[in-house]
């Protein structure tokens, strides 16, 4: 039998310390943009019942779900996505007689991808939920906290392509088109595939300039004029409020000056079933898949009982960390620690030293490898720390500086006092921390 | 400049993909010496072109390993990724077929536990079950399709046919065309936005090639 104690399943990975340490920069950072927005967190189940994500016209189809059952038979899911669990959550828990709701939430989600290892299967996303607004100003906040998010991470190309399903809708509407045709025109134009579009067009009965607009839709793309080669004679109400609403948002974000990094996309239709207005994602460099996707999905919310439109962002941050590495910015170096070694009977004044150090912000160490001054030093090489802090029963400190390559000879009450001098607050004790705002 | 990245589907797609980027003045030349080189560049359009199997060809595109394929039909609906497809360039024309023993020809759609084998198990699968509503048994070869129906491996294969005589050759025939096929030029959604204006350049140039021929 073949022993897998030393593996991890296909599509799952480990995230060492390096990686893990940009990992939480990079969900920090978003989250303070969306906190600072008023979005509260929210945590959810890892997994829930079956029925959640199955009748709730959700983006996942069953066949991408890990199921498993509990002690009654019960179908459970591991949640292949976050805005479904909320958007139950707001209909079953909250009182939402005061609109609009801000949700935000980072966790990881589960999907039974074919893979032969390149593509996860679990992996982390952080998002946000506006719930109970309808109003192209909310789906422009979105947007906007979305592009913000993507600028605080530290990617700064990028671009984000907000497209309209309804425009679409609208076209076929006025078409006439079976669900059969709509698939597969739908899928055409997803796929820019032009002359297939225009083959399948040319034998619809509809008005010149809409046949015309349907074979131009995989190229209207790019700027905000499209928006004005989208405005033809002869659009149906659906398709016009359509433009109407894109329009406005886009000119919103053009308020909150973010307009350089937005771009129009008509021709976007993946998972038209379930958005129900606005679409964008978000493409960078370095990664072959955008790193954040969202839109709106009035219909959702009311699977659960309560009839509220919702508007989100879901951001891949695994994809994220791909992009800045390809970036080549390490996405944040770490403050290097410092080790401090006990001398016999130092320990006592070796962990008060630390103690104080670390209350002032510094990356202390204690050495226990049990080893003397010089292993210890070798381990600290090893390790890449800044600095060696040698203590002496006696008091004595020796400093030894791995960037300067120096050694300064002080005593514990010498430096710790250095500290409190420069800490121009009064007298205060290594008890309590200095509060002076430096970080020493 | 970042440079563009084009895969190419080993052997003759490849050589025809070669004679529409140099008829658009890219410079292929490196690449018709032969070589074991798997990379080639253009410096000139800072473009660089890699040659991978077929079946490889849509995931170094979904993956954005490169920005641009140009690949069979036959590979994209099988593979079935997440990619512009966006030009079919109408050359490497050929069918996919459900093939078999003559005498299977009105009774394949009838049969309940219809063997089938092939190389292309999920084209398969989706046309028996999605537009005939059939449920088969699939087995999946990786060369020399044929001879399953002979041995009595499988009542049918679905392969595809180019000219037909290696099927004739062995006493089968075409039973039913699934679809047609011909090489495509698919692209990475995330490149066509980043990269648009060189993307679509390139487009342009191969639309103009194409209807000049029709």
């Amino acid at each position: 039998m073949a022993e897998w104690n030393r593996h991890t399943p296909n599509g799952v990975c480990d995230i060492l310390a390096d990686e893990c340490a940009a990992k939480k920069e990079i969900e920090s950072t978003i989250w303070n943009v969306f906190a600072s927005m008023g979005y509260r967190e929210v945590e959810l189940p890892t997994f829930e019942y079956y029925d959640v994500f199955a009748n709730s016209g959700g983006q996942i189809s069953q066949e991408n779900m890990f199921k498993f059952f509990d002690e009654r038979g019960r179908i459970l899911t591991l949640r292949p996505d976050i805005t479904t669990s909320i958007a139950r959550m707001a209909a079953t828990k909250e009182d939402l007689s005061v609109l609009p709701k801000r949700y935000c939430y980072t966790g990881n989600v589960f999907r039974a991808e074919e893979t032969q290892g390149a593509r996860q299967r679990e992996f982390t996303q952080a998002g946000i939920e506006l719930i109970g607004a309808y109003s192209p100003e909310a789906d422009a906040e979105v947007i906007a906290a979305a592009i913000e998010a993507v600028i605080a991470v530290g990617i700064d190309e990028f671009s984000m392509e907000i497209g309209q399903v309804t425009f679409f809708n609208g076209l076929v509407e006025q078409a006439g088109l079976s669900a059969e045709q709509t698939e597969k025109l739908r899928e055409r134009i997803d796929s820019k595939d032009t002359l297939g579009i225009r083959e399948m067009v040319s034998r619809l009965d509809i008005g010149n300039d809409i046949k015309k607009l349907l074979s131009e839709l995989p190229s209207l793309f790019g700027t905000a004029e499209v928006l004005d080669r989208a405005d033809v004679e002869g659009l149906n109400a659906t398709s016009k409020a359509a433009l109407d609403n894109i329009r406005r948002i886009y000119e919103l974000l053009t308020l909150y000056g973010l307009e350089k990094f937005i771009s129009i996309d008509l021709g976007m239709l993946q998972s038209i079933d379930y958005y129900t207005g606005t679409i964008f994602k978000c493409y960078t460099h370095g990664v072959g898949f955008p790193i954040c996707a969202g839109g709106r999905y009035d219909n959702l919310v009311g699977h659960f009982g309560v009839n509220v439109g919702a508007v989100g962002a879901a951001f891949g941050i695994n994809r994220m960390m791909t992009a800045l590495r390809s970036k080549g910015t390490a996405a944040h170096s770490l403050p290097s620690v410092s080790v401090v070694f006990a001398e016999k009977n130092a320990e006592g004044i070796a962990y008060d030293l630390a103690y104080t150090l670390r209350l002032n912000g510094c990356l202390i160490e204690g050495y226990i490898g049990g080893g003397d001054y010089k292993e210890c030093e070798e381990y600290c090489k090893r390790i890449n720390a800044g600095s060696m802090m040698r203590v002496h029963a006696d008091g004595l400190l020796q400093i030894k500086d791995f960037i300067r390559g120096d050694i300064t000879e002080t005593t514990a009450e010498e430096f710790l006092g250095f500290y409190e001098d420069d800490c121009d607050c009064g007298e205060h004790h290594h008890d309590h921390d200095c509060d002076c705002g430096h970080c020493h | 400049m970042e440079y563009l990245t084009i895969a190419l589907a080993k052997g003759r797609l490849a050589e025809l993909a070669m004679d529409m980027f140099t008829a658009i003045g890219m410079d292929c030349s490196e690449m018709k010496e032969k070589s074991r080189k798997l990379i080639f560049t253009d410096e000139k359009n800072k473009v660089k072109f890699i040659l991978v199997k077929a079946s490889d060809v849509p995931t170094y595109v979904e993956y954005g390993a490169a920005d641009i394929g140009i690949v069979g039909k036959d590979t994209l609906l099988e593979e079935g990724r997440n990619l512009y497809e966006m030009i079919n360039l109408g050359f490497g024309k050929c069918r996919m077929c459900v093939c078999g023993k003559p005498e299977m020809k009105d009774k394949i759609f009838m049969m309940n536990n219809l063997k089938v084998a092939s190389k292309y198990t999920h084209i398969a699968e989706k046309f028996f079950r999605d537009e005939k509503g059939q449920t088969v048994e699939l087995i999946k070869l990786n060369g020399s399709v044929e001879l399953a129906p002979l041995v009595g491996l499988s009542d049918v294969i679905v392969d595809i046919v180019e000219s037909g005589k290696t099927l004739y050759e062995n006493g089968l025939d075409v039973l039913y065309e699934v679809c047609e096929l011909s090489a495509w030029f698919v692209v990475n959604r995330v490149s066509m936005k980043m990269h648009t204006e060189r993307i679509m350049n390139i487009v342009e140039g191969f639309n103009n090639i194409i209807s000049e021929e029709k």
